[in-house]
């Protein structure tokens, strides 16, 4: 119930535009959580009465924000998680910047940016004139310091290599303003890594700092739209916009300073007080609100905001194979086939989520549509079970060789429809004679589950800056925790191949053999936050559901 | 019971606490007899009793698997407690949920109660260095929060009714072996037992035929009350995300679950939770009842 | 006096060592290991990483030795440093007592209040049905989740009615209200202890002297019943510390308080067992600390527990 850590590792892009494509928005005049489905472009209103909804930016004014649970631990390259990557995604700039309705990335704190032929050497021009909150120059050396922190990590710190930065081999200053990178082996995808909030980029003297030290708020200095202002341990962090900010992504709708003098980050952890929260005007924006509360607070006249975590992948049971039950793909798709997600979605989701086609999200670059394979079909799973010499007991359980065919799921608290989700599916699999254990939103159980391998199926969506690869791939991988051959085979193709159709011929490669072939993903919704938002409150989201407070105003100061 | 509950220990511990006991003096027995209050809190006990054992008799709807389209309706003639996010009957959810609760808040007072009794019992009868040792043990018992031992044990384990019983039982122990300490002490020192020892009984005998006896009326009063207290631990404990996992309709997780909903569906959280209330209350009555009836 | 002070004080050491030795055995039960959980928490880790940190913290010692080197470390004042936040243990709490501490503090005295009030009126109520009904509600309070009150409070106070608000804001409802909730809870037990002896009381002759003198109901509670059950109330003190801890932890949470609340669950959670350790020392000092002053005003209110005490009959710590 703390820190709902386990969640994706977040690595969030920000700018507007790329919120627009992947916020969906219901107003009041929607009934219920009516929502538009997403597309490609431009800017989306429903209804409009909202004042915030469309109209002029206006200058100032405190937004309260309320997110999920406190943290505190801030210490930047671990923002794997919402609570933190949401709060430093104002905090900290990026060399990078992904902009998906371009489908690439454009300059930010790096104005230019280039990789060789076979993708194991980066060059990055460093833009000139962006300060840190502490007065240092963010130049050539400051990113060195911090890449060499991001790739190697930093030992007397206790901070950990960033995952996303495997290979990392030396970082190098090249005349005054560029930064050249060399990894081992090749990897297309390191670019965008760089964009991500767990590569955001501190000032050389938190680098500096001891473990507690660049774990406090307080203590790291940032290039990004807001500051550090105060806080007050687990009730509040408030953050004072940065004065000076010109530095913003390229393309960004507002290129300076933000429109608001301060964020207030607050923490709602009970569920059923985010809705009423928005409604009776004590906060202007509250992440995690859920499906229940969706019509309530639409039809009072405030908004619930869906935000599309394009860049994250679908939800899903990551399924592991350690306790053998699960050895079998057969076993696999007939779960698969064993899970009715549109009663899922009627029951326990709203219309603000979208089923998964894939384990990528529908708007993700590569995402290939495999619904036709993940219909719900009890008889065919009843069917491959019993091929697969699962027959069901006297009390409806299957069991092979006397064991019975009983598996657990855990996950993270940090979805409000996770668990409800599980308890459905527990249900549906009892039909075709399978016991789920279901341990979701058991955050106790997650710590030492995470790590074990016979614990079948981890309950989660995970970003995927760095592609499908770093999640699958390693030996240990807390998704799997298996190394499979074929699928290591093909993400290191998908690495080595050039950014394009050749790539994303690999990426289709690799949803089939994930979620159809290996059936070693099952998938469920595509990945959303689902936010609510005064009325007066205009909020856009990045493609990685973090709110874009830079951009943000209220429509009465 | 843990931290969490005084009410039990607090009340137990204090009302048979030697010296300050005002009441330890009058010795003129008093038998147990017919007491109509008794029977009449006993009654809706024996309802919750029958609960536990045929829950079948009292709702025809399933517990465990909902009807997804009947999601969130508000109490009817139909479903008496509404029915919750899956569409499942709550009161039949409150009802197949009897037995688990009171077998989890049975094991914590049966572990509370058997440490307790061993501990206490030395304690009073073990000679001065039986009783330092015994008495030390309990303020350590007691030092550390029971509530911090329970969650430390729940961590430790999958959180079952095996595991919260454990944990909240060993929370347990320090009030009950202060109150068998207590009691036995008093007894001991009245007429009729110096005379048992004065007649040639032994220890042994002495011990069961009349200082546990004796003793029983304030610790069964105090297991009654402990019951319902066990109750709302393991319903915190699942407020706090240490309860045990779905589709199991364990009373204090029904209304840790239900809060969720409160905003709209208040009946989730509030009707089963009004059950808890009436249960507590009930075993309260029933534990004073037990202590006039047995007190002499 | 002076021997019966020190005997005392060292009882109170051996508490505490005690409690620490006794946690320090029950977070080796815990499954996994703090540090894996740590570096695990994101993403595939290697071994070597986690060996490197293992050793770092002593976990990679023998039990006896990683005990007896803590042991060591706390009796210079080191009390370890948090896993999870890197920051000294000492910090971290301390960082957050102060807010429990107001909390409990202020909800200790409202139960006073509370409890003083519903054993008064059942007392000196009018008549025999209402007394009788007053006398049921320290049973009543103590059954009502202290988590669900508060939700329901702030459900009807804040969403409902807007009056407070969902987070601490230093204004006197947001204190107020979660005070009330854990005072509600801890007067209970004192409510029922306090009724008890003060009913005890009207059974001794004595009062029925009194009221043939004449004197006043009110006089006679105040002046007599009271006084002659403040001494059984005075011991219940000792185990509200655990009862305040324990609501503490609920009430932060439903208030969203900073507060040992969120230690205390963060420190499980996580398995941060330093923090845990931390804790467990802090409680049981407070224990101790309490108990024995309880004990040393008892006689004060009640001369019979000292010549007791003295007898060594029965100095139970929290008794």
């Amino acid at each position: 119930m703390l820190d709902s850590a386990r969640s994706p590792r977040i690595h969030a892009a920000r700018t507007s535009r790329a919120s627009r494509a992947s916020v969906r928005i219901s107003t009041l005049l929607v009934m219920g959580a009516l929502t538009l489905s997403a597309c490609a472009s431009g800017p989306q209103n429903a209804g409009g009465t909202s004042p915030a909804a469309s109209g002029e930016a206006v200058d100032g004014g405190t937004l309260v924000y309320a997110e999920v649970t406190p943290i505190n631990n801030w210490q930047t390259q671990a923002a794997r998680f919402y609570e933190k990557s949401n709060v430093l995604n104002s905090v900290l700039d990026r060399l990078a910047y992904f902009d998906p309705d371009k489908g690439e990335l454009v300059p930010w704190i790096a104005s230019a940016f280039s990789a060789n032929a076979d993708s194991t050497e980066f060059t990055f021009t460093i833009r000139p004139g962006v300060t840190f909150s502490d007065g240092a120059p963010l130049d050539a050396a400051a990113v060195k310091a911090n890449l060499d922190s991001f790739g190697l990590g930093v030992p007397a710190a206790q901070i950990q290599p960033n995952v996303d930065f495997a290979g990392y081999q030396s970082s190098e200053v090249i005349g005054t303003d560029q930064v050249l990178v060399t990894l081992g082996a090749p990897n297309s995808n390191f670019l965008r890594a760089t964009s991500s909030v767990t590569a955001g980029l501190v000032s050389p003297a938190t680098l500096q700092k001891d473990a507690a030290g660049q774990s406090a708020i307080s203590s790291i200095s940032g290039s990004g739209p807001f500051v550090y202002e105060s806080e007050k341990p687990d009730e509040e962090v408030v953050l004072a916009k940065r004065e000076g900010y010109a530095w913003a992504p390229e393309g960004a709708e507002n290129p300076g300073e933000a429109h608001l003098d301060k964020v207030v980050i607050k923490y709602l952890p009970e569920v059923a007080h985010r809705a009423g929260a928005v409604q009776s005007g004590q906060v202007d924006l509250v992440r995690g609100l859920q499906p229940v509360d969706e019509a309530a607070l639409a039809s009072s006249g405030n908004q619930v905001l869906a935000a599309d975590g394009v860049d994250l992948t679908a939800n899903m049971a990551a399924v592991r194979t350690g306790s053998g039950k699960l050895a079998d793909p057969a076993v696999r798709q007939a779960l698969q086939a064993g899970i009715d997600r549109q009663t899922i979605k009627d029951t326990v989701l709203s219309e603000s989520y979208t089923l998964a086609g894939s384990v990528l999200n529908h708007q993700a670059p590569g995402f290939v549509d495999l619904s036709a394979d993940l219909a719900y079909n009890p008889e065919k799973a009843r069917q491959l079970l019993d091929d697969a010499g699962w027959t069901e007991g006297s009390d409806g359980i299957r069991a092979k060789d006397g064991e019975k065919l009983e598996v657990t799921v855990t996950s993270s608290n940090n979805s409000v429809v996770i668990k409800p989700a599980f308890e459905l599916i527990e249900q549906q699999w009892r039909q075709i004679g399978v016991q789920l254990n279901n341990r979701a939103g058991d955050n106790t159980f997650l710590t030492t589950a995470m790590p074990d391998p016979k614990v079948e199926f981890f309950g989660t969506r995970q970003f995927i800056y760095g592609g499908l690869g770093p999640i699958f791939e390693p030996a240990n991988n807390t998704m799997t925790h298996t190394s499979d051959p074929d699928l290591n085979a093909l993400f290191a193709a998908e690495r080595a191949a050039a950014p394009g159709p050749e790539r994303d011929k690999f990426l289709a490669a690799e949803q089939q053999a994930l979620v159809v072939d290996k059936a070693l993903s099952l998938v469920l919704w595509d990945e959303v936050q689902v936010y609510g938002a005064h009325r007066n409150t205009h909020i856009e989201f990045t493609s990685g559901t973090a709110p874009i407070f830079q951009g943000a105003w209220k429509a009465d100061g | 019971m843990t931290s969490l509950l005084p009410p039990a220990s607090a009340a137990g511990g204090a009302l048979a606490s030697g010296p300050t006991d005002l009441s330890a003096a009058p010795a003129r027995r008093r038998r147990p007899g017919f007491r109509p209050a008794l029977v009449l809190t006993l009654l809706p006990v024996l309802l919750i009793a029958a609960w536990a054992l045929f829950p079948g008799l009292f709702t025809g709807q399933d517990p465990i698997s909902g009807i997804p389209q009947e999601k969130f309706q508000a109490p009817t003639a139909g479903h008496w407690f509404g029915t919750d996010h899956l569409g499942r009957d709550v009161f039949a959810r409150v009802v197949h949920g009897t037995s688990q609760t009171f077998l989890t808040a049975g094991l914590a007072v049966l572990i509370g109660l058997a440490a307790g009794t061993l501990i206490g019992v030395l304690a009073a009868t073990g000679g001065r260095a039986a009783d330092a040792v015994s008495m030390r043990l309990v303020d350590v018992l007691l030092a550390v929060p029971g509530f911090l031992i329970a969650l430390i044990i729940v961590t430790a384990s999958a959180p079952g009714p095996v595991s919260l019983g454990l944990g909240v039982g060993i929370a347990a122990i320090a009030s009950f072996a202060r109150v068998v300490r207590a009691e036995v002490l008093r007894v001991r020192n009245l007429e009729f037992v110096e005379a048992a020892f004065l007649t040639g009984g032994t220890y042994w005998t002495v011990l069961r035929r009349h200082l546990l006896p004796n003793a029983a009326g304030p610790v069964l009063s105090l297991v009654a009350v402990d019951l319902g207290a066990a109750i709302l631990v393991v319903s915190s404990l699942g407020f706090l995300g240490f309860g045990a996992p779905p589709p199991e309709p364990e009373w204090g997780l029904l209304i840790a679950e239900g809060r969720q909903y409160l905003g709209t569906a208040w009946w989730m959280t509030t009707l089963p939770g009004l059950v808890i209330v009436a249960t507590v209350v009930l075993l309260a009555a029933v534990g004073r009842q037990l202590l006039t009836s047995f007190r002499f | 006096m002076a021997r019966y002070l020190l005997h005392r004080f060292g009882q109170a050491l051996l508490v505490v060592w005690l409690a620490y030795t006794l946690i320090f055995l029950a977070v080796q039960l815990l499954p996994s290991d703090p540090v894996t959980i740590f570096l695990t928490s994101d993403s595939a880790v290697d071994q070597a990483a986690i060996d490197t940190m293992k050793a770092q913290y002593g976990y990679d010692q023998p039990l006896l030795l990683q005990y007896l080197s803590q042991l060591g470390a706390l009796l210079q004042g080191d009390v370890g440093y948090s896993l999870t936040s890197g920051e000294a243990v000492t910090e971290r709490i301390g960082g957050a007592i102060g807010s429990t501490l107001a909390l409990a503090a202020s909800a200790l005295a409202a139960a006073v209040v509370i409890a003083l009030a519903v054993v008064a009126a059942a007392t000196l109520a009018p008549s025999p049905v209402l007394r009788r009904a007053l006398a049921n509600l320290p049973p009543l309070f103590s059954a009502v989740p202290v988590f669900w009150l508060g939700l329901v409070l702030l459900e009807l106070l804040s969403i409902r009615l807007g009056v407070l608000s969902l987070f601490p804001d230093g204004s006197f409802l947001s204190l107020a209200v979660p005070v009330l909730v854990l005072a509600v809870h801890v007067s209970a037990p004192m409510a029922q202890v306090l009724l008890k002896s003060v009913e005890q009381v009207y059974r001794q002759p004595f009062i029925d002297v009194l009221r043939a003198k004449g004197a006043s109901p009110v006089w006679i509670f105040c002046r007599h019943a009271l006084q002659n059950a403040a001494g059984p109330a005075l011991s219940i003190l000792g185990i509200t510390v655990g009862t305040l801890f324990a609501g503490s932890v609920i009430t932060e949470t439903v208030f969203a308080r900073a507060g040992l609340g969120s230690v205390v669950l963060q420190a499980v959670t996580t398995q941060d067992v330093p923090l845990v350790q931390g804790l467990v020392l802090l409680t049981a000092t407070v224990f101790v600390a309490v108990n024995l002053l309880v004990d040393l005003l008892h006689p004060l209110l009640d001369p019979r527990i000292l010549k007791d005490a003295r007898q060594g009959s029965a100095p139970a710590l929290a008794s």
